[in-house]
C-alpha cells in the first residue's frame, strides 16, 4: 500500500455476494437497491417450495460461505440503511458474525453529515478505550480548529496517543495533539479515523474515505485489525508522525 | 420447514419401492426435504449450494445465523448421509468427488406432500 487512493481500491476489488432466496421479487429488488452502492454483488434465487420469507447468503470475494441468516433478521438489522458495524454491536443479534461479513463495507457518496456519525463512533471508541493511537484526517485546518475542543479532551484521556493530518500550513498549537502538516499531498482528499484498539485488536477500527465531489465521500469502513495496521503504517511510513 | 407434515395419504401414490413409512422417516430430515425441494426448479446443483440452504434455513428456524462451522456441518451430513441415501432411491444423482448433484425421480406426490406448488 502506497497511498490511501490504494486502500480503497484494495477493499473495492473484494466483492462479495448476497444471495437472496425468496419468491417476493419486492424484497430482492430493495435489497438490491440499498447494495448498489457497496461492493456487494446481489443476487435473486427464488425457490419454489421454501418457506417465506426465505433468507440470504453471504459469500465471499473467493465464493466461499461467510453466513446466511434469516430476511426477517437481516432487515431488522439493516434497515434503514446499512450501519456500520460498531452500530450493529448493539442489536442483540450475533453481531460478531455479522460483522464477519459485512467488513470492509465500502460505501458511496456520504455526506459530511454521515461522516461525522461513523467519525464520531470511533472517536467514542477510542474514549472507552483510553489507550492506543488514533491518526485522524481532517484534509484542511478549519475542521480540525472546529474540533479542537474534542480533541484536547481525547488527548487528556488515558494514555491515548493523537495525531490530526492536515493538507494546510500549521503553525499553532494545540496541547498534547501532534499535527502533521503536509501540504499539496493526499491529505487534503481523504477524511479518516484510525484507531489502533490499544492493547485490544478487538477495538481496531478504521473509516477512509476519498472526497470525490464537494462534500461528497467514497470509501470504507473496517474493524479487520491487518487493514487497520496497514493504514497505521503507511501514516507512519510516509508522514513526520512524532 | 413446517412441522405440519399435511396429509400422509398422498405419499400412498408415490411410485417408489419405498413404503410411506420408509418415506416418512427419510422426509422427516429437514436437509432431505429441502434437498428435494430446492432441485425441483434447480435440477443441477451443487452439495456447497445445498449446504448454503440447509444452513441458512436452519438458521431462520433458530432465529440465529448461520456461520461457517454450521455450513460445514451441513455439508459434512450431505456428503455421507443426505446425498448417497437419495441418490439410492434414485432421486437424484451425486458426484462426491466433482461435488455435483442432479435430479433424477422424484415422485410428483412428494412435491405435493412437501408443499412444492408443481402447477406453477
Amino acid at each position: 500500500m502506497n497511498s490511501l487512493c490504494d486502500a480503497i481500491d484494495a477493499v473495492e476489488r473484494r466483492r462479495s455476494n448476497l444471495t437472496v432466496y425468496t419468491t417476493d421479487d419486492h424484497v430482492a429488488g430493495e435489497l438490491r437497491e440499498q447494495f448498489s452502492t457497496v461492493n456487494v454483488d446481489v443476487v435473486h434465487n427464488p425457490v419454489t417450495g421454501l418457506r417465506e420469507p426465505g433468507f440470504v447468503v453471504v459469500r465471499g470475494p473467493d465464493g466461499a460461505f461467510r453466513g446466511a441468516l434469516g430476511l426477517d433478521q437481516f432487515g431488522a438489522v439493516l434497515s434503514p440503511e446499512i450501519h456500520p458495524p460498531w452500530e450493529l454491536r448493539d442489536t442483540g443479534i450475533e453481531t460478531e458474525d455479522l460483522f464477519d461479513f459485512l467488513e470492509n463495507t465500502l460505501f458511496a457518496a456520504y455526506d459530511r453529515r454521515q461522516m461525522l456519525a461513523t467519525t464520531r463512533e470511533i472517536e467514542d471508541r477510542a474514549w472507552r478505550v483510553g489507550d492506543g493511537r488514533l491518526y485522524t484526517g481532517f484534509q484542511r485546518k478549519t475542521p480540525f480548529l472546529e474540533q479542537r475542543d474534542v480533541y484536547e479532551r481525547l488527548a487528556g484521556r488515558g494514555t491515548l496517543s493523537i495525531t490530526v493530518f492536515i493538507d494546510d500550513d500549521w503553525d499553532e498549537t494545540v496541547e498534547d495533539v501532534a499535527v502533521v502538516s503536509e501540504p499539496g499531498s493526499e491529505l487534503g482528499d481523504f477524511w479518516f479515523v484510525v484507531f489502533d484498539g490499544g492493547n485490544d485488536e478487538r477495538q481496531c477500527c478504521a473509516l477512509l474515505a476519498e472526497e470525490r465531489s464537494e462534500g461528497r465521500y467514497y470509501g470504507f469502513w473496517t474493524y479487520e485489525s491487518e487493514r487497520v495496521i496497514e493504514l497505521i503504517d503507511h501514516l507512519e511510513r510516509t508522514y513526520d508522525v512524532p | 420447514m413446517d412441522d405440519d407434515l399435511g396429509p400422509v395419504g398422498v405419499l400412498e401414490e408415490a411410485d417408489t419401492h419405498l413404503s410411506v413409512d420408509e418415506l416418512l422417516r427419510l422426509l422427516s430430515v429437514p436437509a432431505t426435504r429441502l434437498t428435494i425441494i430446492y432441485l425441483y426448479d434447480h435440477p443441477d446443483t451443487t452439495a456447497d449450494q445445498l449446504a448454503a440452504i440447509i444452513a441458512a434455513n436452519d438458521a431462520v428456524s433458530e432465529a440465529s445465523m448461520a456461520t461457517e462451522s454450521e455450513y460445514d456441518r451441513a455439508r459434512t451430513h450431505l456428503y455421507h448421509s443426505t446425498l448417497p441415501r437419495l441418490e439410492d432411491h434414485g432421486f437424484l444423482e451425486f458426484d462426491p468427488k466433482a461435488g455435483t448433484v442432479a435430479k433424477r425421480n422424484v415422485p410428483e406426490p412428494i412435491y405435493t406432500f412437501l408443499g412444492v406448488d408443481t402447477d406453477e
